[in-house]
């Protein structure tokens, strides 16, 4: 087709564009074209601005954030990387930089759940294997997690100051990446949770955002309460398939009957909580009943929806680990009902539900989870 | 709806007599019904005369001239028994999902390439969705890709934004700068 020379004479006279059709063109642009579109003139730049709400969204690849030794975000669109710091630690004669953001160009397109690796060489455990079973918690994993690069801080300075929580600046740059944007995958990593956090972060992205995979690797809940954290996976991050490994500090109440209730984890294609470390010390046991789970697993949506079709739940530390009969009893409703959206893959603790058959990889769950867990790392 | 008003309004036969359509040049074309169905607007024009149509006097379009009422009838000669678009954007982006045209329509926009505007226009107020979405389609995939400057040799739109502006608008976004 002939689009690469700009038209006949009869093209090049001034037209007049009727708006509706204009912005009806607008929306089988992508949103790199829009902002091209923007410096044509400013009847199209008000038009492409009074218009965002209904017009395409850029989607976003991967939105990383860690408080790692600074508050830093990456944000990955397509081969673009855009990285911004600020500063957690400040010494007493500090004239240095308070933030940094810099932009860098991938050689190719990112894509998370391919190209996306811990600094420990983790990659992201999404489809969880038919055989998986949960490993063991490894005091020193946080140590190979650690060395990873830094923006701003230096190791080795001393610091005197200490911030607590991001300071606005980080979540006005947040609001500035993220305008316009669908984000698909948004990972914690060394992530300090606080309850301002969940809070200023549901205000600047104004309620919250629909995402494919949330992903937390170390993230640590000694600042929050039990219902800022169903809140922040309820409301601010509503994903289809959580993922929570290595957490650090959980009270009971953090992962309870209460969160398997709401309707984001009720809707989620897998929900996922690998070991974690208590925060009165000893062994945690999360707080999720029996009947609870019943509730979750044989969730089928509400009447007015499609059921949500689930994959895996799967949560090592609860009481439901100990008690057989529940796990029987789901068991037994999953042959029963095919129809029903329940998990086809189950598996708690060392018991495993694979379509409604029991597996069971470790007949003694309580052995294997009490030795590592012995050692407590060192923390930040 | 069409199957109950306006006593055998919808009938085959029907489909098969011809209508005079005036243009705002006076000109005049004789359709099949069927074919001049396509166009929402003058399907409801039919059905609202129901039985005091009278098929000879014909019915007035004053917002369309000629020229381009024949090239929009070549489109409804070939559609008239399509069914409706589907327009479909994704839920999350809401990128819309773009129409796979067939090859009688990549001709048929290749040939009236200098035209778009004015088929999108007579298409909008004709309500033929399909026409009216594909030629939007085509002037998306026109823009798509090209710089500021392109686009308005390309309409030839006056530019009326401040270097300031311009520069402004690079720096609110970030995604831009690359």
């Amino acid at each position: 087709m002939d689009t690469s020379q700009p038209g006949s004479s009869e093209e090049n006279k001034p037209v007049f564009l009727p708006i509706n059709a204009v912005v009806r063109i607008f929306s089988f642009l992508k949103r790199d074209d829009l902002d091209r579109c923007k410096r044509v003139n400013k009847m199209w730049r008000k038009l492409i601005t009074n218009h965002n709400s209904n017009l395409p969204k850029r989607t976003i690849e991967c939105l990383i954030l860690t408080t790692d030794h600074e508050f830093r975000m990456t944000t990955i669109y397509e081969d673009k990387v855009d990285e911004y710091a600020v500063k957690k630690y400040f010494g007493e004669l500090d004239i240095d930089g308070y933030e940094v953001n810099n932009k860098k160009k991938l050689p190719k397109p990112f894509i998370t759940r391919r190209d996306f690796k811990f600094p420990c060489g983790d990659n992201l455990k999404v489809d969880i294997p038919k055989n998986y079973s949960f490993p063991a918690w490894d005091p020193f994993h946080l140590q190979f997690c650690t060395p990873g690069k830094h923006l701003i801080h230096k190791p080795g300075r001393r610091y005197g100051k200490k911030l607590f929580t991001q300071p606005m600046a980080f979540y006005e740059h947040l609001a500035f990446v993220l305008k316009n944007c669908h984000v698909k995958n948004i990972i914690l990593h060394k992530f300090t949770f606080t309850e301002l956090f969940v809070e200023k972060f549901i205000e600047t992205l104004e309620g919250g955002l629909d995402v494919e995979i949330l992903y937390m690797h170390y993230a640590k809940l000694r600042y929050i309460s039990p219902a800022t954290f169903h809140r922040f996976l309820n409301e601010a991050v509503r994903a289809e398939r959580y993922v929570m490994e290595h957490m650090l500090f959980v009270l009971p109440n953090h992962i309870n009957s209460e969160l398997m209730r709401m309707p984001s984890i009720q809707k989620a294609r897998s929900f996922f909580v690998g070991y974690c470390t208590s925060r009165v010390g000893g062994i945690l046991t999360l707080n999720i009943s029996p009947q609870a789970f019943l509730e979750l697993a044989s969730y089928n949506g509400r009447e007015d929806e499609n059921p949500p079709e689930r994959e895996f739940f799967g949560v090592a530390l609860s009481r439901i680990t100990d008690d057989n009969s529940v796990l029987a009893d789901f068991s037994k409703a999953y042959r029963r009902d095919f129809k029903k959206s329940y998990y086809k893959h189950v598996l708690l603790g060392g018991q495993r539900y694979v379509e409604g058959i029991v597996v069971n990889p470790n007949p003694n769950p309580r052995a294997q989870r009490q030795a590592p867990i012995q050692h407590m790392p060192q923390l930040i | 709806m069409a199957t109950e008003s306006a006593n055998g309004v919808s009938s085959p036969e029907l489909n098969e007599r011809d209508v005079v359509i005036t243009t705002n040049d006076n000109r005049n074309f004789t359709v099949k019904i069927g074919v001049a169905r396509v166009s929402k607007t003058i399907n409801n024009m039919i059905q609202d005369l129901g039985e005091s149509l009278d098929l000879s006097s014909g019915i007035p379009l004053p917002n369309v001239d000629g020229p381009i009422f024949e090239k929009v009838l070549e489109w409804c000669e070939e559609h008239k028994n399509a069914p409706e678009i589907k327009v479909e954007q994704d839920p999350h982006t809401r990128e819309r999902k773009w129409f796979t045209m067939t090859e009688w329509e990549e001709e048929y926009f290749r040939k009236f390439l200098s035209h778009l505007w004015d088929l999108a226009m007579a298409a909008n107020y004709l309500e033929i969705p399909s026409l009216y979405y594909y030629t939007c389609q085509k002037l998306a995939e026109r823009i798509k890709g090209r710089t500021p400057e392109q686009i308005r040799e390309m309409f030839g739109i006056e530019d009326d934004l401040t270097e300031e502006e311009k520069a402004e608008i690079r720096r609110t976004n970030v995604w831009c700068t690359y």
